[in-house]
């Protein structure tokens, strides 16, 4: 199981928003660190094959990401996405898990296990527009579990859960990410440094850091604060 | 003089101020009128909806220079556009987000939607103004009747359209505010050989009826809305 | 193939569990129900002043129709039918008349037939001697002389003269109001269908951007192709699904209140135009079916302009102009090709006077009637917009 980056490049005019990033994961959970506008949304775009690359190839053993078999094995979770408003969350997920080429049978017992781990159950057959935030992104995760992908790239996936809601999310990826590869951005450093096997930091489109964190010589928290301050010193 | 002015600057430098901050606070805020701010909310309608605006006005002068017949039909069937215009600049603060941002401001969003309705109303006003003796001048129907035919379509799609933002969100309410407006300007193009009846002489007075009705739920519609301003940052 | 008829389905949910396809469909119905009655309400004037209601006067007008039901047009019915015009004053408005209602309401379409067959105006007809063989002559010489003057070419013309020298009278008069009022209402109902098609689909592929669920659906599997086959056939399900159903309302309508005779009636009579020999009936149902081609290539058209424009309402203004400006703007005869495009487009085709009318495809110097190929026409266009439609969303990059 290898998902190999090459040159992954994307600009837009004059601005370079994701440059020349070449990485190959293994299985485990991998930490996306960057601040806003570093380009990581870019970079999982176009690491899912939603976003044309201006260069450079994204493939998963072997298979190119334009493909259908790559998106058989991935798992999304957009940063800001949103739903139809006139469907039940139940509704939601068999819809997904039929753009998943996922069966009818398997996808029902599937929604529901899902539904009972994201903790969904009782609001399965409610309309989506009067979820709460929480509820929407704990629907987002579980659509993003439907076909127990071997990729999970996740953008921003803590956003709007409460702290309760948060330790949940990381107990649920600390066990799926023994068997996949899991990319995940945010900026929030704790989930980082309690889910991740490796941490990336991005900055302006590149990679700063890129492997295990070291805590002995400075937390992560504090590197990735002084990459502020060396911005503010520049200017 | 100038000159010495000049000299003078360059050889004596004014010295720092002192407790610069202090005093600006210490003055009262400047204020601009409510009539000033209505006025200034001129410059934030969209250029796309004036030229629009304007459009349908070149369009409703020339039309009887156009067609030699139907001019009533085509005139009262571009009023729901003027109507769909309305309600798309006071749907805007909603649909982009800046609800939040201008209720918590002096002029709150309340009175941007005042303004914007109080301006796009009075320049629809000017519409019907002119709409009303090109279609009575080259039409068959009588003022009144011609009066009711322009402005009953404007009336329906402008309450129908306030109804609908009021109670959708988003970017699906606009397109549900076109799609009726277009739907109404479409009825009135085809009446013009088709459901002939309802322009005989008996029926102006439904036609009055239904302009008033009209009138009403527009207005109603409008008080509704700017009173809903008050709960958008409650249901956030 | 479990997994299409899923995301199908889903896709039918989304166009039709929409608060705005409820309100255009109760509208629709409103207007169709309304549609085949609109002449009978509101009072009927005679010299400006109301005499009663339109639906009497219609009730009238109705049994002397069908008192005469069933009769040849020959002479007898011939002299009859000027006796009673002879009763009318010579006023512009001669059908605003105690007279005519008293005498010629009854004699109308047979009027109407003298009429278009002689060139003859009302004051003519009133000092004319009636003689079938001259009228039925006539008729075949007024339309060869159309024909001639129609900017059509050779073969058209030769085509178009030798059917005509097939229909030979006399005529039969029926009773024929339930088809009048189809022919009548035809175009009336297939605007407001296009304008549906417009409302409901003009939204459908921007909408997933808007809603900001295509980065989900771009994501997955099937999220290409197996959606844009999904929302095409869902679209087009709903569209014909509601053309059909309307247009089948319209028939019960129209067949339930005015009566199923007069089915065999022939067309001539009613478009003298035409040198098609068919019947009424039959129009009517060729009409409608044509009509269910025209929804069919109009749904895909909007479908894929919006997935191009990448924005419904953008789609909704062109479509609806498109609908407006067919009902309002028409090419001068001279301008043969491109009046004749315009005309075949499928939001002006469904009119009879398009559909019916002399111009013909002229293929390797062969004539071929226009509501025989435009349909063939309409579903080859259909699937090359599909290709391309499918081609574009393919290629999609959220960007």
């Amino acid at each position: 199981m290898e998902l190999v980056i090459d040159r992954l490049s994307k600009q837009y005019g004059a601005k370079i928003a994701v440059d020349r990033i070449s990485v190959k994961l293994n299985k485990g959970v991998y930490g996306l660190l960057g601040a806003n506008g570093a380009g990581k949304s870019t970079l999982m775009r176009m690491i899912c094959g939603i976003l044309k690359p201006t260069g450079g190839t994204v493939t998963f053993d072997g298979i190119d990401s334009d493909k259908e078999a790559f998106r058989a094995i991935l798992g999304y979770l957009p940063q800001d996405f949103g739903y139809y408003p006139e469907f039940s969350a139940k509704d939601f997920l068999l819809y997904i898990a039929a753009l998943k080429a996922i069966p009818k049978k398997e996808a029902k017992k599937r929604v529901a296990e899902l539904l009972e781990l994201v903790g969904l159950s009782d609001v399965a057959t409610k309309k989506i527009k009067t979820f709460s935030g929480g509820m929407k992104q704990r629907l987002g995760i579980a659509q993003a579990l439907l076909n127990r992908p071997k990729l999970l790239v996740l953008d921003e996936p803590t956003a709007g859960l409460d702290p309760k809601e948060r330790v949940r999310f990381r107990n649920l990826l600390g066990s799926i990410g023994k068997d996949c590869i899991v990319i995940l951005s945010t900026h929030i450093v704790s989930d980082v440094e309690h889910l991740s096997d490796e941490v990336m930091i991005m900055k302006d489109g590149s990679f700063i850091f890129q492997g295990k964190w070291n805590d002995s010589e400075m937390s992560l928290e504090d590197f990735y604060l002084s990459q502020f301050e060396e911005d503010e010193a520049h200017e | 003089m100038n000159n010495l002015d000049h000299r003078i600057k360059e050889y004596f430098k004014a010295p720092e101020s002192k407790r610069k901050e202090e005093f600006i606070n210490s003055l009262a805020p400047s204020e601009i009128s409510f009539a000033r701010f209505v006025i200034s909310q001129a410059g934030y309608i969209r250029k796309l909806t004036w030229i629009l605006f304007s459009l349908v006005i070149v369009g409703i002068a020339a039309v009887p220079f156009i067609l030699d017949s139907s001019v009533i039909w085509f005139v009262s069937g571009l009023m729901p556009l003027l109507a769909l215009l309305m309600v798309s600049e006071s749907n805007r603060s909603i649909r982009y987000k800046m609800a939040e941002i201008e209720s918590a401001t002096r002029f709150s969003l309340r009175s941007v939607l005042l303004a914007r309705m109080v301006l796009m109303g009075t320049v629809n006003l000017v519409a019907i103004v002119i709409a009303i003796p090109v279609s009575t001048h080259f039409g068959d129907y009588s003022a009144v009747a011609s009066g009711l035919y322009i402005v009953t379509p404007f009336l329906v799609a402008a309450s129908a359209g306030l109804y609908i933002v009021r109670v959708m969100k988003g970017n699906t309410a606009l397109y549900s505010v076109a799609a009726v407006s277009l739907f109404i300007s479409l009825f009135m193009f085809l009446s013009r050989d088709r459901f002939t009846s309802i322009f005989i002489k008996d029926a102006v007075k439904y036609w009055g009826l239904i302009a008033l009705l009209a009138l009403v739920a527009m207005v109603k519609q409008t008080a509704m809305l700017i009173k809903n301003t008050e709960e958008i940052t409650w249901n956030w | 193939m479990n997994n299409f008829g899923t995301l199908y389905k889903y896709e039918v949910k989304k166009i039709v569990c929409k608060k705005l396809f409820a309100v255009m469909c109760v509208l629709l119905l409103v207007l169709i129900a309304l549609t085949p009655f609109s002449s009978l309400f509101g009072a009927y004037y005679e010299n400006g002043e109301p005499v009663g209601s339109s639906l009497d006067i219609y009730k009238i007008e109705q049994s002397r129709k069908m008192a005469l039901s069933g009769r040849t047009i020959d002479n007898e019915l011939l002299k009859e039918t000027v006796e009673a015009y002879r009763q009318v004053p010579d006023e512009l408005r001669y059908t605003s008349t105690p007279e005519y209602r008293e005498y010629a309401i009854g004699y109308n379409e047979i009027f109407s037939f003298i009429r278009m067959s002689t060139g003859m105006d009302f004051k003519a007809i009133k000092a004319w001697e009636p003689d079938e063989e001259e009228l039925y002559k006539s008729r075949k010489e007024t339309l060869n002389r159309y024909f001639e003057e129609s900017f059509i070419t050779d073969a058209e013309l030769k085509f178009w003269k030798e059917k005509n020298d097939k229909i030979d009278g006399p005529f039969t008069y029926t009773y024929h109001d339930a088809y009048e009022i189809l022919i009548d209402s035809f175009q009336t109902v297939s605007v407001i269908v296009m304008a549906f098609i417009a409302i409901v689909l003009s939204g459908l592929f921007p909408n997933e951007k808007v809603l900001k669920t295509d980065q989900l659906i771009l994501s997955n599997v099937l999220g290409r192709k197996s959606t844009f086959a999904a929302k095409l056939l869902a679209g087009i399900t709903v569209s014909l699904g509601c053309s059909l159903i309307l247009s089948a309302i319209l028939f019960v309508e129209c067949l339930g209140y005015y009566g199923t005779q007069g089915f065999e009636f022939p067309f001539i009579m009613v478009f003298s135009a035409s040198a098609i020999d068919i019947s009424v009936g039959q129009v009517c149902v060729i009409a409608y079916l044509v009509l269910q081609a025209a929804v069919l290539l109009w749904a895909i058209i909007v479908m894929v302009m919006s997935e191009f424009l990448k924005n419904g309402i953008a789609t909704l203004a062109i479509s609806m102009v498109f609908i407006i400006a067919g009902g309002m703007i028409s090419f001068p005869v001279s301008m043969r090709v491109a009046g004749q495009i315009w005309d075949w487009l499928p939001t002006n085709y469904p009119a009879i006077w398009n559909m019916f009318d002399e111009r013909t495809l002229p293929v390797a110097g062969k004539c071929f009637i226009s509501w025989k190929v435009v349909p063939i026409i309409y579903l080859l266009i259909g699937a090359v917009l599909f290709f391309i439609g499918k081609r574009k969303y393919e290629r999609v990059s959220a960007e």
